[in-house]
């Protein structure tokens, strides 16, 4: 049987074609999820780390005396949650620790013992000021960093064990060396 | 089945797991930094003890103090509070069998902070087996008056956070000297690492 004029076209092979094709969708669909797994790493991560906002409240611990730096930091955030009776004890904390911190902190002579009244007085301050913070749902906290210079280090004990008393024993401390600028001869 | 199309696949499929392990390297790269404040916080590391005098530093072997310090109780008429040898380094008094307070001795022939770094010291290679992953180095850093103990220190504590090893630190002195303490919920035994940074 003669045939005539025919010609064979080229069969066409889908199989390549799928093949790039899914391979192209794997990758995209594996770079999804690659994403969307590091974001809840990083989530988890973050939730396993205590949220750091903490403020320092510094206090310079030396061999005959301690200085009090009250943080100068914002209080307007806490300031607008308050109610009337809470504002007004936050205001002469905030007047108190301008005051401070104009006069480059506040000095308490070993005496024989500290001012304990006025060592106390703000320790209140940071404790209440963090227990409002923390009713008011504001992330705040402010944090005794003891500052030691030379010679310091038994006023640093002391200052310890009155961190260790059961009211104070929630404020979170830490301590550092002086920084050699640090105001050592501060009077009041 | 045309080879050209098994080409294809295997080609892709090592194209996917070039960039798996691309994913796995980077990420595994990525150190996670510390937050900058000088934070003492609560950790499950477990203290591995130095003592800095001056420029010179040393470790504290603890288990060998507290055997020491058993072994001078049995041997000791007395109720307590006799002093007794910890090591070559160190003199220890015993409060209770939980708890005792050490003050250095001979300190001239303590290692230096250069030998902190050199791997055939026993300073060095007390400071190289701790694991970052579970010990942190507790420093208690003699106030001498004159800074010189707080500036080893610094470098010290520089030493091991390049490394990745966590650092706590106590001063001591003459009145509140170095505690060691088997359990205990005073004051001066708790040994807590601090994150480190720009605080205040």
């Amino acid at each position: 049987m003669l045939t005539v004029g025919s010609s064979r076209k080229p069969a066409l092979e889908l199989f390549p074609f799928i093949s790039l094709f899914l391979c192209v969708i794997g990758v995209l669909a594996f770079l999804q999820n690659l994403l969307v797994m590091g974001d809840i790493g990083a989530t988890e991560e973050e939730a396993a780390q205590p949220q750091i906002f903490q403020t320092a409240y510094r206090i310079e611990a030396m061999s005959d005396r301690i200085v009090l730096h009250p943080p100068d930091a914002d209080l307007k955030e806490i300031y607008s949650s308050l109610n009337l009776e809470e504002l007004a004890g936050l205001n002469s904390v905030q007047a108190g620790r301008e005051r401070d911190s104009n006069s480059k902190g506040r000095t308490l002579f070993f005496e024989p013992t500290f001012d304990d009244l006025s060592l106390q007085l703000a320790l209140n301050e940071i404790s209440s000021l963090n227990l409002l913070a923390k009713e008011h749902g504001i992330e705040y906290e402010e944090f005794v960093l003891l500052s030691i210079h030379s010679g310091g280090s038994d006023t640093y004990h002391y200052l310890n064990r009155v961190l260790d008393v059961p009211t104070f024993k929630h404020i979170r401390s830490g301590l550092e060396i002086a920084p050699p600028d640090a105001s050592a001869d501060n009077t009041q | 089945m045309n080879l050209d199309s098994l080409t294809d696949m295997v080609s892709n499929a090592v194209g996917v797991l070039i960039l798996l392990l691309l994913m796995t390297a980077l990420q595994s790269s990525n150190p996670h930094s510390e937050p900058p404040l000088p934070i003492e916080h609560q950790s499950g590391l477990l203290p591995k003890f130095f003592y800095i005098h001056s420029d010179r530093i040393q470790s504290i072997d603890v288990n060998a103090a507290f055997a020491n310090g058993l072994l001078a109780a049995s041997e000791s008429n007395s109720e307590q509070q006799e002093e007794f040898q910890i090591s070559a380094d160190f003199m220890g008094q015993r409060h209770d069998y939980l708890t005792l307070t050490m003050t250095p001795v001979d300190t001239d022939n303590w290692p230096t902070f250069e030998d902190l770094g050199q791997e055939d010291t026993l300073i060095g290679k007390a400071a190289r087996s701790l694991d970052k992953k579970t010990d942190f180095a507790f420093v208690f850093v003699e106030d001498d008056g004159d800074g010189a103990s707080f500036q080893e220190f610094e470098r010290t504590k520089q030493w091991f956070l390049d490394r990745g090893t966590a650092v706590g630190w106590i001063p001591v002195t003459e009145n509140n000297p170095a505690y060691l303490c088997s359990w205990s919920n005073i004051t001066a035994c708790r040994y807590s690492p601090s994150h480190y940074g720009n605080g205040g």
